[in-house]
């Protein structure tokens, strides 16, 4: 079990000589992948209770919208 | 003024000429005050205003709009966003649509960066959209924390995530997410958030123990006028319990 870890260790090591932020481009590509699915689940119809169907654009001034 | 000449006037400021509302102003308030059971005049005296405060809400936009990202890296010193009050604006001018399209588009671009998710559920929550604003509070939760994260940035997180759990009913884990994100005196909106939530719950004694914990922190580290509102607050529920007890 010793020489196992040894030899991860110095696996890791190498990796993190080589390229030393490879967790971090790691941890973001995968938080990218996981966002953009994200996304494509936000653009459904928006929930019953919310404004956005509704909401338009404030382009209208008030006075007409009232009339 | 000619009734004619007078819409045409509010024709123009109508249109952006602001410089006219003097004029206006004075017209519309005789008019009123001649005809004060004319709602025709007092609505149009009430729209003068409206508009007026429209303006102003959409130059502040702009404002911000000019200023949005020019902010210090996080760590430094005076690293201030400007992101909260232009989505609170927004939500004034019913336009909380190119809020939600704006952090879509910054969360895609800084995936690991908790603020920006944090910022999209406030929007969504401004629109009503609870369950989005959830779904993005949960993905924010499990991508974007590690040891790095700023300590402002995971209280602001805690925040938000508080205020989506209670526009769901969740209390309890509003309560829990809001006693989390008081970091320290410049950051202490949760316990705001819980004592004005103790007090909808009718559990008062709590709710006076949240503004005490208030007015400890700020007479502390604030200026004494902080302390009045919520030592105002403190009074009314400490009499509601006395009347109680």
């Amino acid at each position: 079990m010793d020489d196992m870890n040894r030899l991860c260790d110095s696996i890791k090591d190498k990796i993190l000589d080589s390229a030393p932020d490879i967790w971090q481009r790691l941890k973001k590509s995968a938080a990218k992948r996981i966002v953009e699915q994200l996304i494509k689940e936000l653009n459904g119809v928006p929930s019953n209770c919310g404004k956005l169907i509704c909401e338009q654009v404030n382009k209208i001034p008030v006075a007409r919208k009232v009339a | 003024m000619d009734i004619k000449e007078l819409e045409s006037l509010d024709a123009r400021y109508e249109c952006g000429e602001t410089e006219l509302f003097d004029i206006l102003e004075k017209e519309y308030s005789k008019l009123v005050e001649d005809n004060p059971s004319d709602v025709k005049y007092i609505s149009r005296y009430g729209l003068l205003y409206q508009r007026l405060g429209n303006m102003y809400l959409q130059k502040a936009e702009k404002i911000y709009e000019d200023a949005l990202f020019k902010y210090k890296c996080k760590n430094d010193a005076g690293y201030l966003r400007i992101d909260n009050q232009l989505l609170s604006l927004r939500n004034s001018l019913g336009k909380n649509k190119y809020s939600i399209e704006l952090y879509k588009k910054r969360i895609l671009e800084y995936p690991d960066d908790t603020d920006e998710y944090v910022y999209l559920a406030l929007a969504y929550l401004n629109a009503d959209q609870v369950q989005e604003a959830r779904k993005v509070m949960e993905v924010a939760g499990k991508i974007t924390f590690d040891s790095r994260t700023n300590p402002y940035s995971i209280a602001n997180f805690y925040e938000a995530y508080g205020i989506v759990y209670a526009r769901i009913g969740e209390n309890e884990k509003a309560l829990n997410y809001w006693d989390k994100a008081v970091t320290n005196q410049f950051c202490m909106g949760g316990w705001f958030h819980r004592a004005f939530m103790f007090k909808e719950l009718g559990r008062l004694e709590e709710a006076a123990s949240e503004w005490k914990r208030i007015i400890n922190m700020l007479e502390k580290y604030h200026d004494p006028h902080h302390l009045e509102f919520p030592k105002e607050e403190l009074a009314k529920i400490e009499a509601e319990i006395n009347k109680k007890a």
